[in-house]
């Protein structure tokens, strides 16, 4: 006899097809709503369905995360029991703690042996009124809406009685419907205890944040490292494609980083406080359980043509007999080493980085582009347009630095400081020790190669790539 | 010293050159394995490496399983030496680093542990991740069982990666994103001036790998002069230098090190794992 299946009323879908259940919030699209439907149909006739459908949906994940703000569950028969994988905002209650993803890498999957109840909601939604005794609610196969589901033991495994449900009862603590911070300190501990130690209080939305930003960030992630296609994605719309082998998690490479309770990903802890990457104080990542899919790997030097090239300017210059497009005052070139003769006709090409500026604090930044200086030059609209780039500097001692305090302008080969007209204003001092000058407001001045600048407090050097 | 550092228990130093400490530590109990070894690496200061820098550079970093990289534990932030670092932690326990070798671990041992990391570094890269700090200080030196120090010659003697030789330290969390580095780790030394340039990639860390095996041969890295001098006039040389003033070297060796110093990349080695199998090579013949 199959476990009873409660379909909880609202938005979602609950399906069911034999042993293997699933459950996906309205977030998600109909693309993934019917590949978990299907995937349920075909995995639920097999002796570890839970397993099989687990490793398929890893197996997509490997490769980026299609949708990780859809929160869908799935459970099913395993080698351990009964296998539970959660992705998104999404919360289970095994009979002894609750169950959810941490933000990064967004799901996870583990053996919850044969717990009943077992609750399956979106994250932060309050669990359900005790089921009533003998109530005839049982989803036995097909696919219906439902906001969630509570999988209880079957009708006649141990007569009425043991049939009950607690499910108001049978959480320690309250689920995880606030923000409280249970997350950071709980990575590998008794989860239980963790979240029962303080996740009373605020609201879900506060919950909810936590964990649509920390999906946010690891699809910025994906983004960032080009896997936005990932071979899964479409024009039309997400779709999820087996691939044609199905791959180890990504944690079994490295058991030893994997702590003694996390099967594959997503160790069993508490939703984390806040997203990874904005929060230091005390903030610990966990890092054994990540996963990432899809970059492609480095190119290797004969294949690859210089970084700067694309949408550079073009200037004149030289190039070396491989074709190396240099300064034209070079004598080798800074490439390859070649010498590059004096009469080597010039030509335009797109630039290369003119030199670094060396920060205060030790930092390096290449000089290809534009650079605007700042608290938070992000927000400018040439970086935004990809026109400059940002360089974030916190004000030094007793100075204050403006959101963008200065900018350095390339030119052709040349490169300028230029006042940005905030308040404190930027200065310059020459290579050889002069005296600091202030610029006056939206002044320029061509930069030495050594020549120092500052402003907010801070100070960068100018180093030339090339000759003077 | 500290003695804790988040909860960790730090018991020891591995290295610290004062810009890089890397610290014998046992895990808390939350993390498991009652009181184990773990190795914390102090990726720098809080100001220098943000946060927000620092969790996306490293999640895409510690998703690349590899026994040739340490078995990644957590990040965080905690006060250290009077200022906020950022941290991460493994349970790869690092009994050394090829900074200041073992006396008496032979060339050829240091060699296949450079080959270990090589092979640590090309994992990275074929997940497009490049390390870009890889220098004598991150060749991390780890036992075969974690119960104590390993026997000399123990140091991946199978040539083929074993967890017993070395594991490639964190990576340099300037490369991800901007700035393209950061002055005191790695050594200037070591790092290849198409990366200060900002046309840093695969061969970058060849380049480092060929550094890193000249110190190891010759006492010395190529480039002198980049340490005693200003850094600004260091990274100036570095800026505009051609070729770098490589030491007569060994046979077993010496081309493989003038390759990776090639100043034309596509001169250099294809791939880490190249450097990799003929360091073991080269050490065969040591």
């Amino acid at each position: 006899m199959p476990d009873k299946l409660e379909v909880l009323s609202g938005p979602g879908l609950v399906a069911r097809y034999d042993d293997v259940a699933v459950w996906a919030g309205p977030q998600a699209s109909a693309a993934l709503q019917t590949h978990l439907v299907n995937e349920a149909q075909r995995t639920g006739k097999g002796p570890n369905g839970g397993d099989q459908l687990a490793s398929s949906l890893i197996a997509v994940l490997q490769r980026g995360d299609p949708e990780p703000q859809a929160p869908f569950a799935v459970v099913g028969p395993g080698a351990n029991g009964l296998t539970l994988f959660l992705h998104g905002p999404v919360q289970a209650w095994d009979s002894g703690r609750w169950l959810a993803p941490q933000p990064v890498p967004g799901w996870m999957v583990t053996s919850i042996g044969r717990p009943w109840p077992l609750i399956v909601l979106p994250y932060g939604a309050a669990p359900p009124p005790q089921s009533q005794q003998g109530n005839p609610f049982d989803l036995l196969v097909g696919a219906v809406p439902g906001s969630g589901f509570v999988m209880l033991r079957p009708p006649t495994a141990g007569g009425q009685g043991a049939a009950a449900p607690q499910v108001a009862a049978a959480p320690q603590g309250a689920p995880p419907v606030s923000g409280a911070p249970v997350g950071t300190a709980a990575v590998g501990a008794g989860v239980a205890g963790a979240v029962g130690a303080g996740a009373v209080g605020a609201g879900a939305a506060g919950a909810a944040e936590v964990v649509a930003a920390g999906a946010a960030g690891t699809a910025a992630g994906m983004a960032a490292a080009g896997m936005a296609a990932a071979g899964t994605a479409t024009a039309a719309g997400p779709t999820y494609v087996e691939p044609a082998t199905t791959t180890q998690a990504p944690a079994d490479a490295g058991a030893e980083a994997l702590g003694p309770a996390a099967t594959v990903a997503g160790a069993l802890t508490a939703p984390a406080t806040a997203p990874a990457g904005t929060s230091p104080a005390g903030t610990t990542m966990d890092l054994r359980s990540m996963f990432a899919a899809g970059r492609p790997p480095l190119a290797v030097a004969s294949e690859a043509g210089p970084s700067y090239a694309p949408g550079q300017p073009e200037v004149v210059g030289v190039r070396c007999e491989l074709g190396h497009f240099n300064h034209p005052r070079v004598l080798n070139c800074l490439r390859c080493g070649r010498p590059i003769g004096p009469g080597t006709p010039q030509v335009n090409g797109p630039r290369p980085p003119v030199g670094v500026l060396l920060a205060d604090d030790g930092s390096i930044w290449a000089l290809s582009r534009n650079c605007l200086i700042g608290a938070d030059p992000g927000s400018a609209p040439e970086v935004q347009s990809g026109a400059a780039q940002a360089i974030v500097m916190r004000a030094g001692a007793s100075h204050g630095m403006a959101p963008v305090q200065a900018e350095v302008q390339i030119r052709d080969w040349s490169t300028y400081l230029v006042d940005r007209g905030a308040e404190g204003g930027a200065f310059l001092q020459g290579p050889v020790g002069q005296d600091w000058a202030q610029l006056g407001r939206n002044e320029q001045r061509e930069l030495a190669n050594g020549a120092h600048l500052s402003c907010g407090g801070r100070v960068l050097t100018y180093l030339s790539a090339w000759p003077s | 010293m500290a003695s804790q550092l988040a909860d960790y228990e730090i018991t020891g130093s591995v290295l610290e050159d004062g810009t890089t400490p890397c610290l014998r530590a046992r895990r808390p109990a939350r993390l498991g394995g009652d009181g184990a070894p773990a190795t914390i690496w102090i990726l720098g200061p809080l100001a220098r490496t943000p946060w927000t820098v620092a969790t996306s550079r490293l999640e895409p970093v510690a998703a690349v399983r590899n026994e040739n990289l340490p078995a990644w534990l957590e990040a965080g932030v905690a006060e250290w030496a009077q200022r906020p670092v950022v941290w991460v932690s493994a349970s790869t326990p690092v009994t050394g680093t090829l900074a200041s070798p073992p006396p008496g671990m032979e060339v050829p041992v240091q060699l296949r542990a450079i080959a270990s990391a090589a092979r640590g570094a090309h994992s990275l890269h074929e997940q497009g991740q490049l390390h870009g700090a890889i220098c004598p200080q991150a060749v991390a030196l780890v036992t075969n069982d974690g119960s104590g120090p390993a026997p000399f010659g123990g140091f991946g003697t199978s040539g083929t990666g074993s967890p017993g030789g070395a594991v490639l330290a964190p990576p340099s969390l300037a490369n991800g994103e901007r700035p393209v580095a950061n002055v005191g780790y790695p050594p200037l030394a070591y790092m290849d001036p198409q990366l200060l340039r900002g046309e840093g990639g695969r061969w970058s860390d060849v380049w480092a790998l060929g550094a890193t095996v000249h110190q190891v041969v010759t006492g010395s890295a190529p480039f002198q002069g980049t340490e005693d001098v200003p850094v600004v006039q260091a990274l100036s040389r570095l800026l505009m230098a051609s070729a770098p003033a490589v030491l007569e070297l060994p046979a077993p060796v010496a081309e493989l090190v003038a390759s990776c110093l090639s100043v034309d990349p596509a001169n250099r080695p294809s791939t880490a794992k190249d450097v990799a199998d003929r360091l073991d090579e080269a050490a065969a013949k040591w």
